[in-house]
């Protein structure tokens, strides 16, 4: 990547390529009345044109068997469209431009119907409906939890804070676009798909099952990804309709979107919307936690947008000891682009409203912020302790956690600074946050475990070469996560072979066994042990070699400082990894074992891991622009065991800065005709150097219960940035008793906050 | 239209469209796919080269207005066999992680290098910041990609 050597898939060359582009519709709702692409057919450099309307017999129905009752659709619309940016016809051609330019020349009339952005209006019977054919209603679903006795711990409490949260919608923008070569062997009955992905295993089931094929005659090849986020884990109708032209041309497409198309018909995430109460004792325990939220949806399901909520309900307690609760989610349909997973789905959005919960009643009770958290968290002498959703911490000093993220902001100082600034004018604050991030997806024997149209283990193929140098095959799909270096250190330290002298590769469907890919914070917990595992196969293998080169037992057999010699006769005959290596290979002592050294591992973990941490944020707000500084962020995580310190900054650091962008910049804004006014990079603003401070970490490691300590630490930097930040926003404005509870919060926000009219 | 333009050292002769970006010559015709595209709002930088040795988005910059003039992508920054001391500086620093915006962030910090004073010593990681702000990463977080520049600048590059 540094020396331009990258090969994302818009930089691979593909021979013979023609050239995609879709025509989408520019209504949120409408009926397709006709569709005319014969002028489009006619333009210079078109291959084909392919319409819903007239490929509807012929086109794929996707999801297939992913979910029961789901509603269905074609990857080109041909009756219905339900969100701006729905495709309802592809153009194949010669040259991008070519496409792109028969692509306007295609006319397609609509009908526009009724359209609802609103997820609380659209659970309302007046409502457009969005899937007549699934139910009466636009309500997909809901789930009600009570926990307790919540009615009389809020009739009990001495206080009780109420308060409308809302964490808005965005996009998970990685800064490369989706990319898709597809390649049809027609004759072989073969498809080579190179797609920026993140878990090539899982799509090349559904997709086998869509198109129709073959699962083995499917391969996927995930090259360098440049980012995904959550948002390259899914069966896009768009490259769906790609692979389908493929197929039915017999040539190979390639199709890379534009921002725009990124931005409006990629997916989306978060878009929660609480109605919360808090239930206090005056001495600041928190009796009980209500919540009434939606979980909009968008127009269709992909895979985790039926369960990011769900994720959000098991988990909206955190790292506090709440007796009871009563959550209520409703999961409704609007014409929108789906919302699905982002790094921290579910999770960011509980930690946000329990946290702005918590300060709101520091602020009632008049007790320090820290200090209202010191009183509820869970204590190390409470564990194992049982969630009220059934998840079970067994370990982690949360207390230590929240001291140490104070002692770094310097709070005993910082009231005084507060003071003095404002007597100037000038507002700063400090907000804080505690998060409990649930991971490791996923074990198969847990409860809980939502994602249904995904494997939870990890895989990982070792293999020993005659020379003695290891290739290590993961199941994982790293896009940046440095899961090449973290799980070529596993394997190092066990094999004790050099560092340099392992190869790891992934992404290849046809070279990789059947693994999981990269997200939900798996790499180091699942995949990692799944190279252990592989690891101690191997080991044990090259053992039992040793014991036969040696004339001994494999039990007394001693692996030291990467020689392999007799137990209690470390002077005498040694031999050398490559030795035995090439012996493994080459059984020049005749036949004494099975040949080869190398060995494959599935490991299902056998627990959900969590990770957790305390932030702080200071910030300064200018009451005439509205707009919020960051002047520090302070990060104190618990990953566990740290295999890589660096790569786990580098994790951190990027949550936060996401998290960052979800506070302060980013949104999805729709109008209410379903149009997204935020479109592109000028208007959904992503965080540049000049928005993320200089964030200070500190790590205290606990190790997890698992043979290597470690825990999930990708997604950990989003959980309780916006929180700690819009903590330190309302602390700031404190004089002008504004209370703000939403991100983001924009220059307007909260200048409208402050000036009201 | 015809033109000629040098690119990383090599002189080319082309005739692109009117309305080809420089982008796309630079991908596409001259089959250097270490700049990329990112964005369509001249917003990400992922794009950015170095034209008569300013930094500049090709993205946003039409073919034809590098005629005559000096184009420096990301493949030739390095030497054949070392990577320069800014590329080092990355690396040691884990600047980079998906490596998707990484060109971009080599190509505006080389241009910000070689114009500072190297008698300047360590810059300020403020001005640093303002040097790459107009380029977006989404994976980093900044802090290390500021960490490997105030090095490399340290080190005097």
């Amino acid at each position: 990547m540094l020396i331009g050597r990258g090969r994302f898939v818009d930089d691979l060359p593909a021979s013979g390529a023609v050239h995609v582009a879709f025509v989408r519709s520019p209504f949120a709702h409408a009926d397709i009345s006709r569709v005319d692409a014969a002028a489009a057919r006619l333009e210079s450099g078109v291959v084909a044109v392919f319409t819903g309307l007239e490929s509807k017999d012929d086109l794929p129905s996707l999801p297939t068997a992913a979910a029961d009752h789901w509603p269905l659709r074609l990857p080109l619309t041909p009756h219905r469209v339900r969100y701006v940016g729905e495709p309802v016809a592809m153009v194949v051609a010669g040259t991008k431009q070519a496409a792109l330019s028969a692509a306007e020349a295609v006319r397609v009339d609509y009908e526009p119907l009724d359209a609802v952005v609103d997820p609380w209006a659209a659970l309302e019977d007046s409502a457009p409906l969005l899937h007549p054919d699934f139910g009466p209603t636009n309500k997909f679903g809901e789930i009600h939890k009570v926990i307790g006795d919540p009615d009389r711990a809020f009739a009990a409490a001495d206080r009780v804070v109420r308060s409308t949260v809302v964490v808005q919608r965005v996009a998970a923008s990685p800064i490369e676009p989706r990319a898709i070569i597809v390649e049809p062997d027609l004759h072989g009955g073969t498809l080579t798909i190179w797609l920026s992905c993140q878990a090539p295993h899982t799509l090349r089931t559904w997709l086998s099952q869509i198109l129709g094929m073959n699962e083995a005659r499917l391969r996927i090849v995930a090259p360098d990804v440049g980012g995904g986020f959550g948002s390259k884990l899914n069966l896009y109708c768009d490259e769906v309709a790609v692979m389908w032209a493929a197929r039915k041309l017999g040539r190979t497409l390639r199709w890379t979107e534009t921002r725009t198309e990124n931005l409006t018909a990629g997916v989306h995430a978060r878009d929660q919307i609480h109605h919360a109460e808090l239930a206090v004792g005056s001495d600041g325990r928190i009796l009980g936690l209500r919540s009434h939220f939606v979980g909009d949806l968008g127009a269709y399901l992909h895979f985790f947008t039926p369960v990011v909520a769900d994720l959000t309900i098991d988990t909206l307690t955190g790292n506090y000891d709440i007796p009871a609760v009563d959550i209520h989610l409703e999961k409704v349909f609007t014409n929108t682009m789906s919302i699905e997973a982002l790094r921290g789905s579910g999770r960011a959005e509980a930690t946000f409203v329990l946290e702005r919960l918590i300060d709101e009643a520091a602020k009632v009770l008049d007790i320090d912020p820290p200090e209202m958290r010191r009183r509820n968290l869970v204590t190390p002498e409470q564990m194992p302790y049982k969630t009220p959703f059934g998840m079970v911490y067994r370990s982690g000093d949360y207390p230590a956690l929240l001291a140490r993220v104070v002692e770094m902001a310097d709070y005993g100082g910082f009231r005084e600074r507060q003071d003095a600034r404002r007597r100037e004018g000038r507002y700063i604050g400090i907000g804080f946050a505690t998060y409990n991030l649930l991971c490791g997806f996923s074990p198969s024997g847990h409860d809980w475990n939502p994602m249904k149209q995904f494997p939870g283990h990890e895989t990982a193929l070792i293999r020993v070469d005659p020379h003695g140098s290891v290739r290590l095959i993961s199941g994982l799909s790293p896009h940046g996560q440095g899961s090449d270096t973290t799980l070529a250190q596993v394997v190092a330290d066990r094999l004790q072979v050099p560092y340099d002298d392992i190869a790891v590769e992934h992404g290849d469907t046809a070279l990789v066994p059947y693994g999981g890919g990269t997200h939900g914070s798996r790499g180091a917990v699942v995949g990692g042990h799944a190279a252990l595992l592989a690891a101690d196969r191997v080991a044990e293998k090259a053992n039992s070699v040793a014991a036969a080169m040696l004339e001994a037992s494999a039990e007394d057999i001693v692996h030291e400082d990467g020689g392999f010699f007799v137990r209690g006769d470390p002077g005498g005959a040694r031999l050398s990894w490559q030795a035995v290596a090439f012996e493994a290979h080459f059984l020049k002592g005749g036949p004494r074992f099975e040949p080869g050294l190398e060995a494959t591992a599935f490991y299902d973990p056998p627990d959900v891991s969590f990770a957790f941490g305390a932030n702080a944020a200071v910030v300064e707000v200018d009451i005439d622009t509205g707009k919020v500084t960051i002047l520090d962020f302070y990060s104190v995580d618990d990953a566990g065991v740290v295999l890589n310190p660096a790569i786990v900054r580098g994790q951190i650091h990027g949550g936060i800065a996401q998290g960052i962008g979800q506070a302060l910049h980013e949104e999805i804004v729709h109008d209410e005709a379903g149009q997204i006014t935020t479109a592109n990079f000028a208007t959904y603003r992503l965080p540049t150097a000049l928005e993320v401070p200089e964030i200070h970490t500190d790590m205290i490691s606990t190790p997890s219960e698992t043979p290597l300590g470690v825990r999930g630490v990708g997604e950990s930097g989003t959980l309780a940035s916006p929180a700690a930040i819009v903590n330190a926003v309302n602390d700031a404005l404190r004089p002008f008793g504004v209370v703000l509870n939403r991100t983001p919060l924009r220059p307007s926000d909260i200048w409208e906050a402050i000036h009201p009219e | 239209m015809r033109m000629t333009l040098r690119v990383n050292g090599e002189a080319y002769e082309l005739d692109p469209a009117p309305s080809r970006l420089l982008v796309h010559l630079i991908r596409e015709d001259l089959g250097l796919t270490g700049t990329h595209v990112g964005c369509d709002s001249s917003s990400c930088g992922a794009c950015t080269v170095l034209l008569d040795g300013m930094a500049v988005k090709s993205c946003t910059v039409l073919a034809v207005q590098a005629a005559g003039r000096t184009v420096e992508t990301v493949e030739s920054i390095a030497a054949l066999d070392a990577l320069s001391p800014l590329q080092d500086a990355f690396s040691r620093h884990h600047a980079l992680q998906c490596g998707y915006c990484t060109p971009g962030f080599v190509m505006a910090a080389t241009a910000y290098l070689r114009d500072r004073d190297p008698a300047a010593g360590v810059p300020d990681r403020m001005e640093v910041r303002r040097s790459i702000s107009g380029n977006l990463c989404r994976c980093t977080g900044y802090q290390h990609i500021v960490d490997a520049i105030v090095a490399a600048a340290a080190d005097g590059t």
